[in-house]
């Protein structure tokens, strides 16, 4: 270091020095500093993860014998419910075998849940992505579909050893394809409007002149299999507007997003079955 | 204690508060409310360290910072470079032990990089000018305030720990 220069002309030079040698170095030497220090800080973050779920352990030790049988009969209802829609369901399947068979259709893909815990929410006006629990040692790659119980999330962009962060899909960058509820023909679904404190919005696009939103306040608007991540049929919003484009070619609408997707804990990763290693055990249906 | 051991000591320091930081985000997702603190991480290398353990311990901390982020790594490192520099250059204009002073000047820095940034970073798409401004304005006048509560009393606990640990920062360098 120049002993003549004083302290402020030291640290633009090596501010400089600095820009000069991380401009030479090569991807890979970045690529690795990169995931060195994500994995450095991630056992921080899961940490803190599993010290909340201990929180809620204890706060749940403390209600009472007759809430916890209360919440048991009701949970006994639900899956009594539930598995009769099981039995629905598993007809349903053997019905679609059955016609996919008999016409020569290729069959649809077929997933397994991975549900894991958020760690952490990371919703800026610039990006939105969450960090989950669960990683590559779980069987999760980039580009999966991940869901909750009122529908899309997003999808997974980089995945570590234990952890995965995925991009919302309010985030500016998320694109996905889309159609109206009974309404099978395409339409893109963009994400990236996020004001502060209102109900997030999205931007559906492309959608067809003749689209309209026929006797309902609320439209909903479902996932299609199109774009090869995500099942068909999962929500992405509600749309209560069209609006024609200037040329008169296509529709735009707003749809509003979920204020649940913001607060959600625990997702499901979309894992699809035909991907799976070979190191991991057989998925449960 | 060596000078290597003070650095990793102040870096796992920072990882303490960006720790937080993340946390009292995901707290504030529900309300879409944002806080851009990374100012609260560059004042000790800037404001007390001399210039070379300070560059190192703010090139960590831009690793730190970036190696979560959507962007390359190096976008955030030099984001950090610029406002440790920043902070080098305001060293002899600012009293480090006045509460006021060191809240103004990191309120101050934190909402000059947020403006940076929304030029910088203005979607491609365009979108709502209006919803883009809103939400700048909001997460910077929330960040600022945050900065400025936080800024004094997190530099004072760390020169406060450092002392304990028979590191006096206040003599490490003068403020000439």
């Amino acid at each position: 270091m120049p002993r003549k220069l004083t302290y402020q002309g030291q640290a633009l030079l090596l501010g400089a020095l600095l820009f000069v040698a991380w401009w030479t170095l090569p991807f890979a030497i970045k690529s690795f500093t990169r995931v060195t220090f994500f994995e450095f800080q991630a056992p921080s973050w899961v940490a803190l993860s599993y010290l909340k779920d201990l929180q809620g352990y204890w706060a749940n030790r403390t209600h009472s014998k007759t809430d916890l049988i209360e919440a048991g009969v009701d949970i006994s209802r639900l899956a009594a419910a539930y598995e009769l829609r099981n039995q629905q369901a598993e007809a349903w399947a053997q019905e679609i075998l059955r016609l996919e068979a008999l016409l020569g259709l290729p069959s649809l893909p077929e997933h397994r849940y991975e549900v894991a815990r958020v760690v952490s929410r990371d919703l800026s006006g610039w990006w939105q992505q969450l960090i989950i629990r669960k990683g590559r040692r779980d069987g999760i790659r980039p580009g999966q579909a991940v869901v909750y119980a009122d529908g899309v999330v997003g999808r997974v962009k980089d995945v570590h050893t234990y952890t995965a962060v995925v991009e919302l899909l309010t985030s500016p960058g998320f694109r996905v394809a889309a159609h109206f509820e009974n309404d099978p023909r395409p339409m893109q679904f963009t994400g990236g409007r996020n004001s502060s404190l209102h109900t997030p919005t999205a931007l559906l696009s492309h959608v067809p002149p003749d689209a309209d939103l026929g006797d309902r306040q609320l439209r909903r608007i479902v996932s299609s299999r199109l774009g090869g991540a995500f099942p068909d049929g999962l929500t992405l919003g509600y749309i209560d507007q069209l609006n024609l484009e200037p040329d008169g070619l296509f529709q735009t609408a707003e749809v509003s997003i979920n204020r649940s997707l913001f607060s959600v804990r625990e997702v499901a990763v979309l894992v699809p079955l035909a991907e799976l290693p070979p190191e991991l055990p057989n998925p449960s249906p | 204690m060596n000078r290597g051991m003070l650095i990793l000591l102040l870096l796992v320091l920072n990882l303490m508060a960006w720790t937080t930081v993340r946390e009292l985000n995901h707290v504030l997702a529900p309300l879409r409310i944002f806080l851009h603190l990374e100012v609260l991480l560059i004042l000790i290398p800037a404001l007390y360290l001399k210039t070379l353990p300070g560059f190192i311990l703010a090139m960590g901390t831009g690793m730190l910072i970036g190696a979560s982020r959507p962007f390359p790594i190096e976008a955030s490192v030099i984001m950090i470079m610029g406002l440790w520099v920043s902070g080098i250059w305001m060293r002899g204009r600012i009293r480090r032990e006045n509460f006021r002073h060191l809240a103004g000047f990191a309120a101050g820095l934190q909402l000059c990089l947020l403006l940076i940034l929304s030029i910088v970073l203005y979607p491609e798409g365009g979108g709502s000018l209006g919803i883009y401004l809103e939400r700048l304005v909001v997460d910077g006048l929330c960040s600022a305030a945050m900065l400025a509560f936080a800024a004094p009393l997190w530099t004072r606990f760390q020169v406060r720990l450092l002392e304990n640990f028979g590191w006096n920062l206040d003599a490490e360098i003068t403020r000439n």
